[in-house]
């Protein structure tokens, strides 16, 4: 099964506090989760070159064109949780 | 005459002719929620300018330019924007966001001055099949209060199924607008992957989601799905009919239906369904469609290929939601602890084990065991649908394997994820597919909608639409 060590892990890579309890229970789902979705790896089959449709492709475009500054500056600062005049406000980094 | 049951184009015709306005229409669908919605908790919100909608769409309407949905009160789901209205995904961590900008599909509808009357309620970000993981309750199924509407589109099925609109937006990820329509009794369809634009729809799997309309005809879906299609240079992904061409079926032939048998006799599909996916073949045929068994050899592996896929995609898509840019902010020690708390306390239960299965698979050393077979596996299922659709215009298959639950009665996330093994497939191979009632299990006293689903070639929408139509007698 996997171990709670591991779960606790998972969680600080993924930036997310989990209590005690939780993690106990994560593991068990976590383990039928795994359990059940471990079926893929007996998926046999032919792949046909010739699909175009449906399958993935790049789509690229020149960087040109940007909005004129501040188009947008208004709305998105007035869901910043914390500011300071025009600026986002977050804790001290270094 | 209650005018809140009209479909779209019946609603469409007196709105032209004048014999109603879109004021008493928009009114009887506010009735309903004024009297319906306490109990059945659709409306997460219902907005304060509808009159003003009305009002603009009745002059378009009176200036003879009305378009197809001028006037319509459409519900639209809460993971979609319109700029300036609260959206919430129906979690914690966006309570009190207002949208910065308008999905594509919402300025298209608004752009014919349709009326929206609020947005509704869903799964958390789209992550359920019940509403039950919802940050703002469960919504009820209408057929029997004391079970789920289905989900993650569960608002937006209810509030057609109860007429508290007449049509509405709701996103498919792995089932969600097909599998609520079942639970309620409407049409549901999942388009093309690509045909029509994601920019403004809160990303779940971001291979895999896609706008729909839940309604109660085929030709509503039909309406509403016409109206939202098409290319959008804001989704690199979207696409049109010059990119690739919907199959054109021959007047002269029988359509063909393909029937993957084989998928019928795994456990967990309820009696009910047998019943009625049998009696619905039989309806088919008398309708003059052919009916081919035909097998699909890796089909059965949809879901295990979806539940690796999907959360490796939530993952990376959840990690937006910080505390920092936008949305719940908890205070903490330091920048690292901002992030942590924000996402402990504003994700649901649900949410956050979505997360953290997904950082699993996609973490070094079980990556090759989980998403790349689950990437190999996608491809070798997409490859036997396109082998499939040689021989045969559609696959049918059950919706659901059982009808709506009781609230509170799956207890395990696996139990849970069993509701989506018919319908992921479509999203894992991108092809469209609609849900469409085909009749009820009576259930302790109480009908619970059923629904049969269909699958045709990518763009192929025309196919289930006429398959569709067909079925329901329109």
């Amino acid at each position: 099964m996997i171990s709670k060590e591991e779960i606790k892990k998972l969680a600080d890579l993924a930036r997310i506090d989990v209590k005690d309890e939780e993690i106990e229970n994560l593991r068990g789902e976590m383990d039928a989760i795994l359990g059940y979705v471990g079926q893929v790896k007996s998926v046999t089959g032919d792949l046909r070159e010739d699909v175009e449709i449906g399958s993935l492709r790049n789509v690229m475009r020149d960087d040109t064109d940007p909005a004129e500054p501040e188009t947008h500056s208004k709305e998105l600062i007035i869901e910043f949780p914390q500011k300071e005049g025009g600026y986002l406000k977050v804790k001290k980094i270094l | 005459m209650d005018i809140s049951n009209l479909t779209i184009k019946e609603a469409r015709e007196l709105l032209d002719k004048k014999e109603i306005s879109a004021k008493e229409l928009a009114e009887s669908c506010l009735k309903n929620v004024e009297e319906k919605n306490k109990e059945l908790n659709v409306f997460l919100e219902v907005y304060d300018d509808v009159l003003k909608q009305v009002e603009d769409a009745q002059k378009t309407i009176d200036k003879n330019e009305a378009r197809e949905l001028t006037g319509i009160p459409l519900a639209i789901k809460d993971n979609i924007l319109i700029k300036g209205r609260k959206v919430s995904a129906a979690s914690k961590i966006l309570e009190n966001y207002q949208a910065t900008y308008t999905a594509t599909v919402a300025q298209k509808l608004i752009n014919q001055n349709t009326v929206f009357i609020g947005r509704v309620n869903m799964d958390e970000f789209a992550m359920g099949g019940s509403t039950e993981s919802s940050a703002f309750g469960t919504t009820k199924n209408p057929h029997d209060t004391e079970r789920v509407a289905g989900g993650s589109s569960g608002g937006s099925a209810a509030a057609v199924a109860s007429n508290m609109a007449l049509g509405a937006l709701g996103s498919d990820t792995g089932g969600s607008v097909r599998e609520p329509a079942s639970f309620c009794g409407v049409v549901g369809l999942k388009p093309t992957y690509g045909s029509v634009s994601r920019y403004g729809l809160m990303a779940m799997g971001s291979s895999l989601d896609v706008i729909g309309p839940i309604s109660k005809t085929v030709t509503d879906a039909e309406i509403i799905f016409d109206a939202m299609k098409g290319r959008d240079k804001m989704d690199s992904t979207s696409i049109n009919e010059s990119i690739t061409a919907p199959k054109i079926l021959d007047k002269n032939a029988k359509i063909k239906i393909g029937v993957p048998y084989h998928v019928l006799e795994q456990d967990g599909i309820s009696e009910e369904v047998r019943k009625n996916f049998d009696e619905s073949i039989n309806k088919l045929k008398e309708l003059n469609f052919e009916i081919r068994d035909i097998k699909l050899p890796n089909i059965d592996k949809s879901l295990a290929v979806y539940y690796i896929v999907m959360p490796a995609e939530v993952s990376s898509n959840m990690a937006r939601y910080d505390g920092i840019k936008y949305g719940l902010s908890v205070d903490g020690e330091n920048l690292l602890d901002v992030y942590k708390k924000t996402r402990g306390d504003g994700f649901g239960e649900e949410v956050r084990r979505r997360i953290i299965l997904g950082t699993y698979v996609l973490s070094s050393g079980y990556y090759d065991a989980y998403y790349s077979k689950a990437m190999l596996a996608r491809e070798i299922i997409r490859s036997e649908f396109n082998k499939t659709f040689e021989e045969v215009d559609a696959v049918l298959t059950p919706t659901v394997p059982f009808p709506a639950w009781k609230i509170g009665e799956k207890k395990t996330p696996l139990e849970n994820y069993m509701a989506d093994i018919f319908t992921v497939t479509a999203n894992i191979v991108g092809v469209p597919a609609i849900s469409i009632p085909s009749g009820f299990a009576k259930i302790n006293g109480k009908d619970l909608p059923l629904g049969i689903q269909l699958m045709a070639p990518h763009m192929s929408e025309n196919i289930l639409f006429e398959i569709g139509k067909k079925f329901l007698n329109e």
